[in-house]
């Protein structure tokens, strides 16, 4: 399985799309290789994550370095499903409970002081899988691939 | 390998570590909840001391703090903000639990009207309804005046079968009581007013803010009822839009529209632009088969553009333009030349507003600096009148000579500046000046109205908040206004010239008496200065003659006190959401502007209309809101007015020549004004794909003054109540993500709730028109594009 998504992503590295992975495919990837993850967190209703897929993930630099130098995942923050990863269950205990349910995950990796879970949400991860930058705002392809080139 | 449980660790130990090393401290713990279940990662806050912190995943929270009482505040995406107040001493533990309720009803969204600033509506010192696009898309609006009406105290009613010639009346006071507002700027002019409304196309519209009472101390005078502010959308995503609306009215006349829009915005978000176009051509429609119109003949084309540009992160630099085409035709045998028609009203507008703005922030976003310039231009063609159902000489020659032309322009400048101070004080200072200018002439009746208005107004407020729970919003405007007006109808002369300076002050106070009921309350000073107003523009048609308005000489500047009070409870229990708003108003006016029938004075026999100070008048009553929301998939409003409009001594409303028979009329209320309406807005959306509106409004009861006789004698007849109740069924299919489709379909006005007494034929009194705007009416809509 995990050696599947390493052939998968080095032969789309050169495609014109972000090879993004889920959750599950993440781990499985992550016990093959480490290397740093990015993940993007959004939701039907953030214009400016939509904004970043026609912009910043339509980038061909930030395309190739997202596919030959992390693994990439995206997730809804509002997902309904159960998420197992690293032998835990992460649901989305909102559900049912309020217009926007964030998913436990999503609150898990960022969520910050003072101030409500909101989107955009980049979570970078460096290859011990501990969280390297968080941002919580819109980036521009420029803006992005200033620190996605910081190796 | 436990990962991600290592990283909750790390992120946490971060949140705790920074609370160490306080000196006399307590400890507040608690577990945060909603409808019984945990709510993680809640943001916990006290404002006063700057401090916070987040829950764990189990929805559990530690903050060390200060000794003394503190107010905790709890926030959380999709839920509404909690707080609670508790006295802590040194070094215990006490125990703070909170119980979430989420937000449905919209409550935590943002407004302007209210002090010309972005504050959260909840959290406004003043009332401020705001009509979204949701709405107006539910009760298929095809114009702003359409969805007007679904806000307390707001009434959209026509007056002309002849023009479509229609009115906002807030609060019961007529149009000319009302600022209309693009973008929180006046660029409707007293000629554009409600027409102006009706131009503005649905597709670019954000949200409508209204604010009853008391507008003037900040948006200057004509402000007295209140304002409707129409905002328009700011875009990010790139977008397109192509939209069509067929409807028949009465299952005969055909309404065709057609919309487009599309936003393009740069990848930096720095620069962009929205272009739109509307193109609407309604054929006229008779309701009671006697030739003439009812409903008349729209054409309209608007096309627009919006552009920004932030050269800096904090400053931006925005342009719109519009250009509107819009013609209007009624009365008899449209397919004829006016001239040859029995009664025809014509009119071709030909309509450019554009604006510039530049807008910029200081370094820490505490003080913003506004400047603006804002134009409208409207050159109208127009044709009153008519052979008037004989064909004499003397009525062909005036029927030929009853073309006209108008010039109309406003200019709108203004510089404004807000700093907010640490303490969460806001200060609001700016400077205004307005000019306009209006040329309007018909030849063959001898009437001219050439006035133009210079206003200069420099206004300051500030909002001060001793307490979280208090609030005192007090500021006022100083204007100083010249009216020069030449205004002459049939060898009639009459002017205004006068240079004047008048205080409006406001002082608004709110108080949150309860965690869920809040208490506003205010008083506003408001005034108008003597000028021809839109309605005073107008030319209706009374026994195949034209019937004209004109200003009285020696007009006093009218002006006007109004209260509120008003009470907002907002109650949640479990997922259920209420809102309830009730809010009294009581407005004095002193030398109302009242039109006074002066009968059939003109030579040729056509009826003149002036406009004099009338008796004081008190104009009061109660508007109230209704809101629930048991889950996402429900939504119900009700709301409405319940109100009197009396004058001090009885009014003069016709004023008789003395023909045998006909004495003069007085009315004690105003007219054309129910004392009771409302509205009912309720949806139901099972699930992304599908959603029904039921959608309706009330109108009492009311006195409407027919014209009955040659020398315009007034009968004034009690009306039946109507009620309007609209259903509209839409389906949404996303094809991808850049292609999606709305399919819409409904019936307006189902019961045909319709006034059934209109006036016959050329000699028709065309005013006497009330209740709803259309008759029962079929739609269809398809909407293509990448919709969001």
């Amino acid at each position: 399985m995990g050696v599947f998504f390493i052939t998968s992503i080095s032969l789309q590295a050169q495609n014109k799309a972000i090879n993004w992975l889920t959750f599950g495919q993440l781990e499985d990837s992550l016990s093959v290789k480490s290397k740093p993850v990015f993940i993007a967190f959004y939701a039907d209703w953030c214009a400016y994550c939509k904004k970043m897929d026609e912009a910043a993930y339509k980038d061909p630099h930030i395309i190739s370095i997202l596919n030959t130098q992390y693994y990439a995942v995206k997730m809804d923050s509002e997902a309904p499903d159960n998420i197992i990863f690293d032998g835990q269950i992460f649901e989305n205990k909102q559900l049912g409970k309020t217009r926007n349910p964030v998913h436990e995950i999503a609150l898990l990796l960022a969520s910050r002081e003072g101030i409500p879970f909101s989107l955009p949400a980049i979570v970078i991860l460096d290859e011990s899988f501990m969280v390297s930058k968080r941002y919580f705002e819109y980036l521009s392809p420029k803006r992005m691939l200033s620190f996605l080139a910081v190796k | 390998m436990k990962k991600l449980g290592r990283l909750v660790f790390i992120v946490l130990l971060g949140l705790v570590s920074t609370f160490r090393g306080q000196e006399s401290t307590a400890t507040i713990t608690g577990n945060i909840t909603a409808a019984g279940e945990i709510v993680p990662f809640t943001s916990i806050y006290i404002s006063r001391i700057g401090k916070g912190t987040s829950a764990n995943e189990v929805g559990f929270y530690e903050l060390k703090v200060p000794v003394g009482t503190h107010r905790v505040q709890v926030s959380s995406q999709g839920y509404r903000v909690a707080v609670k107040q508790i006295t802590v001493s040194d070094k215990e533990r006490f125990s703070l639990d909170f119980e979430l309720i989420k937000d449905a009803l919209g409550l935590d969204e943002v407004v302007i009207s209210a002090t010309r600033n972005r504050v959260e509506r909840k959290n406004a010192p003043v009332v401020v309804s705001t009509i979204k696009p949701s709405l107006l898309n539910a009760t298929q609006s095809l114009s702003v005046a359409d969805g007007l009406n679904y806000a307390p105290g707001v009434r959209v009613e026509t007056n002309c079968q002849n023009c479509g010639f229609t009115q906002v009346r807030l609060n019961g006071l007529a149009g000319g009581y009302t600022q209309v507002l693009l973008n929180s700027r006046p660029v409707f002019s007293s000629l554009l007013g409600v027409y102006g409304l009706e131009q503005i196309p649905m597709n670019i519209i954000e949200r409508i803010e209204v604010v009853r009472s008391g507008g003037s101390a900040l948006y200057g005078s004509n402000a007295i009822a209140g304002t409707v502010n129409v905002i328009t959308k700011d875009p990010i995503l790139n977008t397109w839009e192509i939209g069509s609306n067929l409807a028949f009215i009465n299952g005969e006349a055909a309404d065709r529209m057609l919309t487009f829009n599309t936003s393009v915005v740069a990848d930096d978000l720095n620069s962009g632009v929205t272009l739109f176009g509307t193109y609407r051509n309604r054929e006229a429609w008779d309701a009671n088969d006697d030739g003439f119109t009812e409903l008349v003949e729209l054409r309209n084309n608007t096309v627009g553009a919006k552009a920004f540009v932030r050269p800096t992160d904090r400053s931006r630099l925005s342009l719109n333009l519009n250009a509107i085409r819009e013609y209007r035709r009624g009365g008899d045998r449209l397919n004829l030349s006016p001239q040859f028609t029995d009664i025809s009203e014509e009119l071709d507008h030909d309509t450019f507003i554009g604006g510039l703005e530049y807008e910029l922030n200081s370094k820490d976003n505490s003080s913003q600096f506004q400047v603006y310039s804002s134009a409208s231009y409207t050159n109208r063609d127009s044709y009153y009148g008519g052979l008037g159902g004989q064909r004499t000489r003397q009525d062909s020659l005036l029927a030929n000579n009853a073309f006209g032309s108008t010039r109309d322009l406003a200019w709108v400048n203004g510089v404004q500046f807000t700093k907010g101070f640490k303490n969460t004080d806001v200060l609001t200072v700016g400077a205004e000046f307005n000019h306009t200018e209006t040329e309007d002439q018909i030849p063959g009746y001898d009437r001219l109205i050439d006035q133009s208005v210079n206003s200069f107004g420099g206004y300051m407020q500030y909002e001060w908040k001793p307490s979280e729970k208090f609030t005192l919003l007090a500021g006022t405007r100083v204007d100083n206004v010249q009216v020069d007006g030449d205004y002459s109808i049939g060898g009639i002369n009459r002017g205004v010239d006068i240079n004047q300076t008048a205080f409006s002050p406001r002082l608004t106070v709110s108080y949150q008496v309860l965690e869920d009921l809040k208490f506003r309350g205010g008083f506003a000073r408001g005034f108008r200065a003597p000028q021809a107003f839109n309605e005073d523009l107008h030319i209706s048609s009374v026994g195949g003659e034209p019937q004209f308005v004109i200003l009285s000489n020696d007009l006093n500047t009218e002006y006007s006190n109004a209260y509120t009070g008003s009470f907002n409870y907002a109650k949640n229990l479990n997922l259920l959401q209420l809102d309830f708003l009730l809010e009294g108003f009581f407005t004095t006016l002193k030398n109302p502007f009242t039109l006074v029938s002066t009968g059939a004075v003109l030579e040729n026999g056509s009826i003149l209309e002036e406009v004099r100070n009338g008796e004081g008048a008190k104009v009061y009553g109660t508007n109230f809101e209704f809101g629930v929301s048991p889950d996402p998939k429900w939504q119900f409003q009700l709301g409405g007015t319940l109100q009197k409009a009396v004058y001090d001594a009885p009014q003069l409303l016709f004023e008789t020549d003395g023909t045998f028979g006909e004495t003069d009329i007085l009315v004690d209320e105003f007219v054309r004004n129910p004392n009771f309406y409302g509205y009912l807005n309720s949806t139901w959306m099972p699930s992304e794909l599908f959603n029904l509106d039921i959608t309706g409004t009330y109108t009492g009861s009311m006195t409407v003054p027919r014209v009955i006789s040659d020398t315009g004698f007034l009968q004034l007849n009690d009306t039946d109540a109507f009620f309007d109740l609209n259903l509209k069924l839409e389906s949404h299919v996303d094809f991808n993500e850049n292609f999606m489709m709305t399919f819409s379909l409904g019936v307006k006005n189902i019961f045909n709730s319709y006034q059934d007494d209109f006036d016959r034929g050329p000699m028709r009194d065309s005013d006497y028109v009330y209740g709803p705007g259309a008759p029962r009416t079929y739609f269809f809509g398809v909407k293509i594009g990448k919709l969001h």
